[in-house]
């Protein structure tokens, strides 16, 4: 399987190149480096350049590092999947049902008589499973939850696993607020466009009050969510194509997650879903 | 995990289609499929054997040796098992561990170490209501125990208590019952009960003994035959017994809880307010006298 | 006689008080907001006090080692510049080395692990392969996994393995 996708790598490498911009910055504004918690001692930061959204054009602000152990993490399809089929299992309730021998109506007599009739089976009611129109013996009984809980790191892995690829696969962009100049629908429309963001993008601000223009355009269009951090989710970054982060947001997703990396307990997170464990 | 075979990962998808929902999976081999006697191959006697209580549905009671007398009802009599359920057990922490912590700062020695701290550091777990009492300092590590601390325990042995004692610190061993355990073990779940910090309750008559006497460095004995008890180890074992009085860090080595008391500076009957940062103490007469006895 | 009969009974009623059972729903008053308490109380907000209360509370995160210069317990920091080096083993989140003793269910298996490998995973994996031979006249068996970064020797090996890296600074 290598073997078929190493050429493939050598010949995109170049045909990428076509598309890299180098975009002059403007010197007026001095952007401060990100600083890393929890430094990495092999690992090289990754870098992310720092763009504007207030024109259509992009503008190159600065580069920004992120910590490898985030953004550059084991890129682990397996479980991401586990992720994304938590998140749509948990909160499912199957309402089918299914009635039992003793729910089907009728069936309270036996039919016919124990001996003596020497064509007929012997049997106690006309609903029992075996025959016609009789109960259905294991099946779905509503309402019946698919509540589960993923491990705590499972989780974790799963939201820097694809926070990874999404930086890896350029559909990651960090911009440094989400304040646009106009409330016209068209103007981020032409944005997303023209900048080849993909089409479906999700923005992602530190607080779930947005500044107004972008609210009121991105409204209507179904294809372009706000979410605040708390919101940040596998499911929904796999259903967007972009991810649009803002500088700040940048920096709490970092600092949750590295937090939560290097907690001093974990048997506490999960204790309230454990049933019978200690 | 290797960086280089991350890198290559990543490099790689930098090629393939953008990851979605649409192209992602188990890795092959993880999901069993249950495999029920149904169909074809899984007929004939459907995965229930052959006749008996097994294929009927009428299965044996559980130790049911099919009629002698089974293992489960031999036995009439079990002495071993007796007041089982009122014997106290202390999970032990070693010398080594304690050191281990201290080299990698979880634990600040310059302050009195007692079980929350080690609780605190999640390096160690305390069930109270499966029996367990507290910390049982163990022995190992004690030839390379060099860390000057006042530590609180609720078991200790001699040996332990020497090498604490070589390297300039305190001991004591001191006993909690399991509502103050329960407060100890987690304080945050605890305040944000808001209920009173109880009274530490005394040990019980079989426990009395252990906590009473001197050379255990118990909590309830008189602390000059403590100091007595420490020159005597000290000539036992043969180290020189470090002169606590003039250590700089004598205030902090002498600190002790009262017998009534669960947590450092904070006293019975006292509620914490963690959300606002408050201490209410109450005021009334009655219930001073009976937090202060 | 009668007195000793009466003195049963109250006994009785207490001890039927004392201990509820099998109380339900409706046995059980609704919560009453007692505005009015008798019992007088004072708040205290001294930062000294504050300071034993926030003694008690447990850190979020692990805190990082500061520098000694010895270690009584056989602990050691990992080394600073190591970016040169062909491999690297990521220390724990509680900063202890990843080597661990995998025994399956009858105690007979024994096998150890060495987890968070970055970099030439092969390099290592042969360097300690020649360390531990010459404690085994047969073939030591491994298992590399370069994707998820472990290797794997059949045996137990754990404190031979954490010396050498100890000794590499790792």
């Amino acid at each position: 399987m290598l073997s078929n996708i190493l050429p493939r790598l050598r010949s995109y490498s170049n045909y990428l190149k076509q598309f890299s911009t180098v975009v002059t910055t403007d010197g007026d504004t001095k952007i401060e480096p990100r600083i890393l918690q929890y430094p990495p001692k092999y690992q090289k930061p990754r870098q992310v350049w720092l763009e504007n959204l207030d024109t259509i054009d992009e503008k190159k602000l600065s580069l920004l590092d992120l910590h490898p152990n985030i953004f550059a993490v084991n890129p682990r399809i397996d479980v991401i999947h586990q992720n994304v089929r938590w998140q749509s299992l948990y909160r499912y309730v199957s309402y089918a049902h299914t009635k039992v021998r003793s729910e089907v109506r009728g069936g309270g007599r036996k039919p016919w008589p124990q001996k003596g009739l020497f064509c007929r089976a012997r049997h106690g009611s006309i609903r029992s499973p075996l025959f016609k129109g009789g109960g259905v013996i294991h099946g779905p009984r509503s309402p019946t939850p698919h509540f589960y809980m993923l491990p705590f790191h499972t989780r974790i892995l799963g939201l820097t696993s694809t926070l990874s690829i999404k930086l890896s696969q350029d559909d990651l962009h960090v911009v440094n607020d989400l304040e646009i100049p106009t409330d016209e629908p068209q103007f981020i429309e032409e944005l997303v466009k023209s900048r080849n963001w993909g089409p479906s993008v999700l923005f992602i601000n530190e607080v779930d009050i947005m500044p107004r223009n972008i609210t009121v355009a991105t409204d209507l269009i179904k294809h372009f969510n706000l979410m605040p951090v708390y919101g940040l989710n596998v499911y929904s970054m796999l259903k967007h194509d972009t991810l649009v982060l803002t500088r700040t947001a940048v920096d709490v997703i970092e600092s949750k997650l590295l937090t939560h990396l290097h907690r001093t307990n974990t048997f506490n997170v999960m204790k309230k879903y454990k049933v019978d464990q200690v | 995990m290797g960086s280089k075979t991350v890198d290559k990962a990543l490099t790689m998808l930098r090629t393939l289609p953008r990851v979605s929902l649409k192209n992602i999976r188990d890795n092959p081999g993880s999901k069993m499929t249950q495999k029920r006697g149904r169909g074809q191959h899984g007929g004939d006697y459907h995965g229930a054997g052959n006749k008996g209580s097994g294929q009927r549905q009428n299965y044996m009671r559980l130790g049911y040796e099919t009629g002698n007398r089974p293992f489960y009802l031999r036995f009439g009599f079990e002495p071993y098992y007796e007041r089982h359920h009122l014997r106290r057990q202390y999970p032990p922490v070693s010398l080594l561990q304690l050191q281990t912590m201290v080299d990698t700062d979880r634990i600040d020695i310059s302050k009195p170490i007692d079980l929350t701290t080690i609780c605190n550091t999640g390096l160690y777990r305390i069930f109270p209501d499966q029996h367990q009492f507290g910390i049982n300092l163990t022995d190992e590590g004690a030839d390379t125990f060099q860390a000057k601390v006042n530590i609180e325990v609720q078991w200790a042995s001699e040996l332990v208590v020497a090498a604490v004692e070589r390297a300039g610190g305190v001991i004591t061993t001191a006993y909690y019952d399991m509502h103050s355990l329960q407060c100890m073990i987690n304080p945050t779940k605890f305040f944000e009960r808001g209920i009173p910090i109880p009274r530490r309750m005394i040990p019980p008559t079989d426990a009395a003994e252990y906590y009473a006497d001197p050379s255990k460095r118990g909590y309830l004995a008189d602390p000059e035959k403590v100091s007595e008890e420490r020159l005597v180890l000290s000539q036992k074992y043969g180290y020189n017994l470090p002169v606590i009085e003039k250590d700089p860090d004598y205030e902090m080595l002498t600190e002790r809880k009262d017998p009534r008391q669960i947590f450092f500076g904070l006293n019975p009957g006292w509620v914490v307010n963690l959300k606002d940062k408050v201490i209410l103490k109450p005021l009334d007469e009655e219930l001073l006298q009976y937090y202060n006895s | 006689m009668l007195a000793f009969k009466k003195l049963s009974c109250t006994l009785n009623k207490y001890i039927y008080t004392a201990c509820k059972r099998n109380i339900s729903f409706y046995d059980s008053p609704f919560l009453v907001d007692h505005e009015n308490t008798k019992i007088k109380f004072e708040t205290s907000t001294s930062p000294e006090e504050w300071k034993y209360v926030e003694r008690v509370l447990p850190p979020a995160v692990v805190p990082t080692p500061i520098p000694k210069n010895n270690y009584p317990s056989k602990w050691k920091p990992q080394g600073d510049n190591l970016k040169d080096r062909p491999y690297f083993i990521a220390r724990t989140k509680n900063h202890m080395l990843p080597v661990y003793l995998c025994i399956s269910q009858r105690g007979i298996r024994r096998i150890t692990k060495i987890k968070n490998i970055q970099g030439d995973i092969w390099l290592l994996e042969k360097q300690l392969r020649d360390f531990i031979q010459p404690q085994d006249i047969r073939p030591i068996r491994s298992q590399v996994n370069e994707f998820a970064g472990y290797i794997r020797f059949h045996g137990d090996y754990v404190n031979a393995i954490k010396y050498w890296l100890m000794k590499r600074n790792v």
